[in-house]
């Protein structure tokens, strides 16, 4: 009896709600975590300075990644200490002329006494380096090109160099890195690495559309530099730079 | 009464006017024999027409309260719901930000995010009258997200389908068109 009226009230229950034509409102979707967007005008730029930390080192990063072939030239210097009494002094430099993407690309590197020109293309990798690469690396000829048909495994030792996006996410790092709102009508704004009061560098990237890197200046304890980004998206002629680096067999 | 006493009584020899009359009864009916009240008949029935019964008459006029009432029901729907309705709407690329325009009246919007993996994010924030602008560089959105536009009274979950999107007078958007 009470069985049969339980049910009744069941079968009650769901023919109410299938009349009154929905069961439960489908919950609403969630606004996107971190950024609050209700001040924001998108007239303002791309909005990279509503995020902070990671976020903005991973966007940067994904939009150099997207941004095709690059030229990075510049200088850091490493800043060394060698006791805590003593003075800071400039140690070992690192020098780079890079064009082209992580992929494809034709690329300088001066690290210290160590230098090497590099070419590298779906083809393979064209290696060559100085006397001070020569001794760092077994089995390696000072002014020797050294061609392979795969990437050439001592480039390894120079990333993040060799890669604009791991450059960038290198530079940043994933702490306290902040943007600051654009100022004025300024075309670039600015992405601040670093915690609170002390700025280890500060890269300057596009305001409008993709945050493309334009600048960064690194002033900090452990060194100093400034890298320029230029010529996005200008297509590099990596088979001129091939026949440079000419392969020891060709010729 | 003259007459009438003049008919009652039989004319005779011998009498006179003012004269008594012997003989004759003389006693008049003390009741009046004409009928002074009408007469009480029982009026036959009206017979009334169907059309004309209470009953009828105050069931035509509630059914045509009721068939108005459903009128008025309509037309207010018609304006308050449907009018809010995202139609035209375009997708494109302004000073590197996604823009997004479409028609419709002055009403709340909602703009919601789908990303490839169906996960909605909303972001009504951006809705500026019947336009959107979402950031570029704030991981909004990747290259296999769409936006989907609908009035913000919906409650419904959002979805891409083409079907959804009709009944809830929405549109949707893709940013591969955006390009």
């Amino acid at each position: 009896m009470t069985r049969g009226r339980s049910a009744v009230a069941v079968l009650l229950g769901s023919a109410l709600l299938l009349l009154t034509g929905c069961g439960k409102p489908a919950d609403p979707p969630p606004p996107p975590a971190g950024v609050d967007l209700s001040t924001a005008n998108a007239a303002d730029g791309n909005g990279l300075w509503l995020r902070s930390g990671a976020d903005v080192t991973d966007i940067v990063s994904e939009a150099v990644r997207a941004g095709g072939p690059v030229h990075i030239s510049g200088e850091l210097t490493e800043t060394v200490q060698p006791d805590p009494e003593a003075e800071p002094e400039p140690g070992r430099s690192i020098s780079i002329d890079f064009r082209g993407t992580a992929a494809s690309y034709v690329a300088t590197v001066v690290a210290g006494d160590v230098r090497i020109d590099a070419v590298v293309s779906a083809e393979g990798s064209r290696v060559r380096g100085n006397a001070a690469f020569a001794r760092e690396h077994e089995g390696r000829d000072a002014d020797a090109v050294v061609c392979s048909d795969g990437l050439d495994p001592v480039l390894a030792d120079f990333a993040p160099l060799l890669d604009p996006s791991d450059l960038v996410t290198a530079l940043l790092g994933t702490g306290g890195v902040g943007a600051s709102p654009p100022v004025g009508d300024a075309e670039t704004i600015e992405v601040v690495t670093g915690e609170e009061g002390s700025v280890v560098g500060v890269l300057t990237v596009q305001r409008y559309g993709a945050p493309l890197p334009a600048s960064f200046v690194a002033a900090d304890a452990s060194g100093e530099g400034e890298l320029a980004f230029a010529g996005w998206g200008e297509e590099v002629d990596v088979a001129a730079a091939a026949a440079d680096l000419a392969c020891p067999e060709d010729g | 009464m003259s007459a009438q006493s003049a008919s009652s009584s039989h004319a005779s020899i011998g009498t006179e006017a003012g004269r008594a009359r012997a003989g004759a009864s003389s006693s008049r009916e003390l009741g009046s024999t004409a009928a002074v009240l009408p007469e009480i008949v029982e009026t036959p029935e009206r017979q009334r027409p169907w059309w004309l019964h209470p009953a009828f008459i105050v069931s035509v006029v509630t059914t045509f309260l009721a068939l108005g009432a459903a009128l008025a029901w309509w037309i207010v729907s018609m304006i308050t719901d449907d009018s809010v309705k995202v139609t035209n709407l375009t997708i494109g690329s302004e000073a590197g930000n996604i823009a997004l325009h479409w028609d419709g009246p002055d009403a709340e919007y909602a703009l919601y995010e789908v990303s490839a993996g169906g996960d909605v994010t909303d972001l009504s924030q951006l809705v500026v009258g019947t336009s959107a602008w979402v950031f570029s560089a704030v991981a909004l959105y990747d290259d296999g997200s769409c936006f989907v536009v609908r009035p913000a009274s919906r409650t419904e979950q959002v979805s891409l389908d083409a079907a959804s999107l009709q009944s809830q007078n929405g549109a949707a958007a893709c940013v591969a068109d955006a390009r």
